[in-house]
């Protein structure tokens, strides 16, 4: 039997993401052990998971005041963080494996892990060690704010190599009080739904964040609650916090709607529950969208920031993404709101027309990844496309198989041909500036190599290398993972510091080409495409062809995804 | 240095019958009647005893003073640590006798070196909690050398001493060797101490023991920001 320890130092988001992967390994390996350790302080939240066998807590905050106060010697600090460990380091793990994104817990993994480990560790000379190209992804390129439409749990599945399961019982991976809140909740559905019918849905409305920047207004929920109880499709629920301010604006609601509403205040605990009982949930809260894909409940995932980088973003098969992509257009109206309920719930006539500064996504499973569909009649060609390949070359990078390029197969009829010209020639653009300034790079280690005073030039054109990683470019995740491997570097010596970036700015180089290639069977592929429209320059035209793409993209999968056509 | 001198100990009664204890010639209690004390006492600190639940107080005497807090606690049904640092064993011994106040509910610290005060698990377990201070005047004048050291006091944090009160062989050992490897090189204004060892690893080329990676994440959650992530989405 395989005994595994899982080391993670995050939040509760954090934690209950890990349920899935926990999910995943005991369907596949049932006979594995699984331990944690986590911080004290969220251990209520690790609770809630099942398959654990045993919880390990550090009590940060106790190690903390023991450290800081000088009444203590330090000592007490080092026994109290030792306790879990003492035991932990004498059990013999399989695997040890590094969820967290510090170097706490990089260190911890060294000290525990007796080299079996997965994800990130220290070695001996100080240098980084990544068990696999996806740790590298998880830890490195999941860190910096550039979209791959990649998610923490769907890197977690690659980086540990177990297929992304899905389940049908959810008392198989989460615990939950079914009483007094289950009760409610099966009351509520009682008496709303006369005759008893498959059809009436209950919605839940977690307005957490909502009205911060006034990004949601009251009105707008407030025209949510009122026409959606009008038209009786589904029954909206207001989950609040037991914080004054939405316990405020939960009563501002409600004087300002003609019928009573129903109100739950909600916690870490209760959470599960209520989403157990919920048809599909609005929020914007990572937690509650960690919790509604472990307890199966479609997400409606209101993305306040601009943005969305699909990290912390909802895997559960349907689930619908909202994106406010501009700051001075209009706020999601309640319309919006309604349309992406609609899409959640109904298979039939859907319009896709969200308002104009909207872009909406949903949740698609193929081949074992979870990609996020633009279905908004807007959306920026040039940023989706980015997104859309930077994930194939991920894919690529970490398993060198075309049948990992999924865009050219499935993805591509989303787009006009010209937009993916346009954005081609872009990207050849970018690549040819990025490759000038590697060559200038690998002019200067030479000289950098025969003369130390030259050294000084070299940095500052690998500085203005790295920097690249921070354009909107496929080509920015060579860089990453450049950056990724020069800062896992560490030797004493100039030499060996010289000879070791030059091996890297050669892998980049690699890469850089391996990357190109993509590139050009694009190309060669586009020639092929169907053009739907002659011209549609789709940042200009006020009616893009999404509708008619979507409608040819459905045909050609029809069974592959649940998007169905347009008006 | 004897913190506490005692040349003198005697138990009298006061006007009404109770027993008071007097030091050195100096009343614990009221001579007259030291029952009223528990009320006075009570009265004095009830701001900090609506805000706090655990409680340290400088003296026991006979613990006429503590009876109202503790009635108060379990009358408000609100769980409670009281702990009281008495240094005169005697005093202790004689309160226990009297059972004036029920000492099940409290606990109390004797010891006439604040070092080893500060190195009982127990204490420090109770400190943990953050309590408020209150002294008894009486007790605290009497001994105000000994409070006044318990008070100021900070923990030396030589590796000798961090060694002692270290609980596992592994972590011994590993302090030890630094010890014995490392004195030449610890500068005169400087300790060898734990944070002197994490920046002897830091600063090493390699990580040459098992424990250094453990060492190194220990020191790093304790720079650590603590943020609460359940406090930061409301809950």
């Amino acid at each position: 039997m395989n005994k595994v320890l899982f080391i993670n130092l995050g939040d509760d988001i954090d934690i209950i993401r890990m349920g899935k992967l926990i999910f995943s390994i005991k369907t596949i390996h049932p006979e594995t052990d699984i331990s944690i350790l986590i911080y004290k302080e969220y251990s209520s939240v690790a609770h809630c998971l099942r398959n654990i066998n045993k919880t390990y807590k550090i009590d940060k905050t106790k190690v903390k005041s023991l450290q800081s106060s000088p009444l203590f010697c330090d000592s007490f600090a080092l026994n109290e963080f030792m306790s879990p460990l003492r035991k932990i380091k004498n059990l013999k793990w399989s695997y040890v494996l590094n969820l967290s994104h510090c170097s706490i817990s990089n260190h911890l993994t060294s000290y525990l892990a007796n080299q079996k480990h997965i994800g990130v560790c220290m070695n001996r000379d100080k240098s980084i060690n990544y068990s696999n190209g996806w740790a590298k992804v998880y830890h490195e390129i999941l860190q910096v704010p550039f979209r791959t439409g990649l998610s923490s749990i769907e890197i977690l599945h690659q980086m540990i190599g177990v297929d992304l399961k899905t389940h049908n019982n959810h008392a198989q991976l989460i615990f939950y009080d079914e009483t007094p809140i289950a009760n409610k909740m099966l009351d509520i559905r009682k008496n709303h739904q006369s005759p008893p019918s498959s059809d009436f849905k209950v919605a839940g409305v977690l307005i957490e964040n909502f009205f911060i920047e006034d990004k949601i207004s009251l009105d707008t929920i407030h025209d949510f609650f009122n026409i959606s109880m009008q038209r009786n499709e589904f029954l909206p629920i207001l989950l609040i916090s037991s914080s004054k301010h939405e316990k405020d604006m939960a009563n501002r609601l409600q004087n300002l709607l003609s019928k009573d509403i129903y109100i739950f205040e909600y916690n870490t605990k209760t959470l599960p529950t209520i989403l157990l009982h919920l048809d599909f949930i609005l929020t914007s809260n990572p937690l509650a969208i960690a919790m509604g894909d472990l307890t199966e409940t479609p997400t409606i995932e209101i993305c306040l920031k601009e943005n969305v980088l699909f990290n912390q973003s909802s895997t559960l098969e349907g689930s619908i993404i909202i994106e406010h992509i501009s700051h001075t257009g209009a706020p999601i109206s309640s319309t919006d709101l309604l349309k992406a309920c609609h899409l959640i719930y109904q298979k039939k006539n859907i319009p896709l027309n969200f308002s104009r500064d909207i872009m909406a996504y949903k949740v698609h499973h193929k081949n074992n990844r979870c990609e996020y569909i633009p279905i908004s009649e807007h959306f920026e060609a040039e940023k989706e496309l980015t997104r859309f390949i930077s994930k194939d070359i991920l894919y690529l990078y970490n398993d060198s198989s075309r049948t990992s390029l999924l865009f050219s197969s499935l993805y591509k009829n989303l787009f006009h041909k010209e937009d993916l010209k346009k954005w081609i020639d872009k990207e050849k653009n970018t690549l040819s500036r990025f490759l000038k300034n590697l060559l200038n790079c690998l002019r200067l280690i030479n000289q950098a190599r025969q003369r130390e005073d030259q050294g000084k030039i070299f940095v500052k054109e690998l500085d203005s290398l790295l920097n690249l990683a921070y354009q909107n470019s496929i080509f920015s995740i060579p860089i990453h993972i450049f950056r990724a491997n020069i800062e896992s570097i560490h030797t004493s010596d100039y030499d060996s510091n010289i000879n070791m970036i030059e091996k890297e700015l050669f892998e980049l180089k690699k890469y850089l080409q391996e990357t190109f290639k993509i590139i050009d069977l694009l190309a060669e592929d586009n020639s092929d495409l169907l053009t739907h429209r002659e011209t549609h320059p789709s940042n200009s035209s006020p009616k893009p062809i999404l509708e008619k793409t979507n409608q040819n993209f459905q045909e050609n999968h029809q069974d592959e995804i649940s998007l169905e056509p347009t008006l | 240095m004897n913190l506490i001198k005692i040349k003198k100990y005697e138990v009298k009664e006061s006007k009404n019958g109770h027993k008071i204890p007097i030091i050195n010639d100096v009343h614990i209690h009221s001579a007259y009647m030291p029952e009223r004390e528990e009320i006075s006492f009570f009265e004095k600190h009830k701001k900090i005893l609506k805000e706090k639940s655990a409680l340290l107080i400088l003296g026991l005497g006979y613990g006429y003073h503590l009876k109202k807090i503790i009635k108060y606690f379990e009358h408000e049904k609100r769980p409670f640590h009281i702990a009281v640092i008495e240094p005169n064993n005697q005093i202790i011994k004689d309160c226990f006798k009297l059972k004036e106040i029920d000492l099940k509910n409290i606990k109390v610290y004797c010891s006439p070196s604040i070092d080893d005060l500060f190195q009982s698990e127990d204490f420090i377990q109770f400190l943990l909690k953050k309590p408020a201070v209150i002294p008894h005047a009486p007790s605290f004048n009497l001994y105000k050398r000994y409070f006044t050291k318990f008070l100021t006091y900070k923990s030396p944090q030589d590796l000798n001493n961090t060694i002692k009160t270290l609980h596992d062989e592994e972590t011994k050992d590993y302090f030890t060797f630094h010890l014995k490897n490392q004195k030449e090189e610890v500068p005169f204004d400087k300790i060898s101490s734990i944070p002197f060892c994490v920046q002897h690893v830091k600063k090493s080329a390699s990580f040459s023991k098992d424990f250094d990676f453990a060492l190194i994440a220990f020191w790093e959650i304790c720079q650590s920001e603590n943020k609460s992530t359940s406090m930061k989405l409301g809950f």
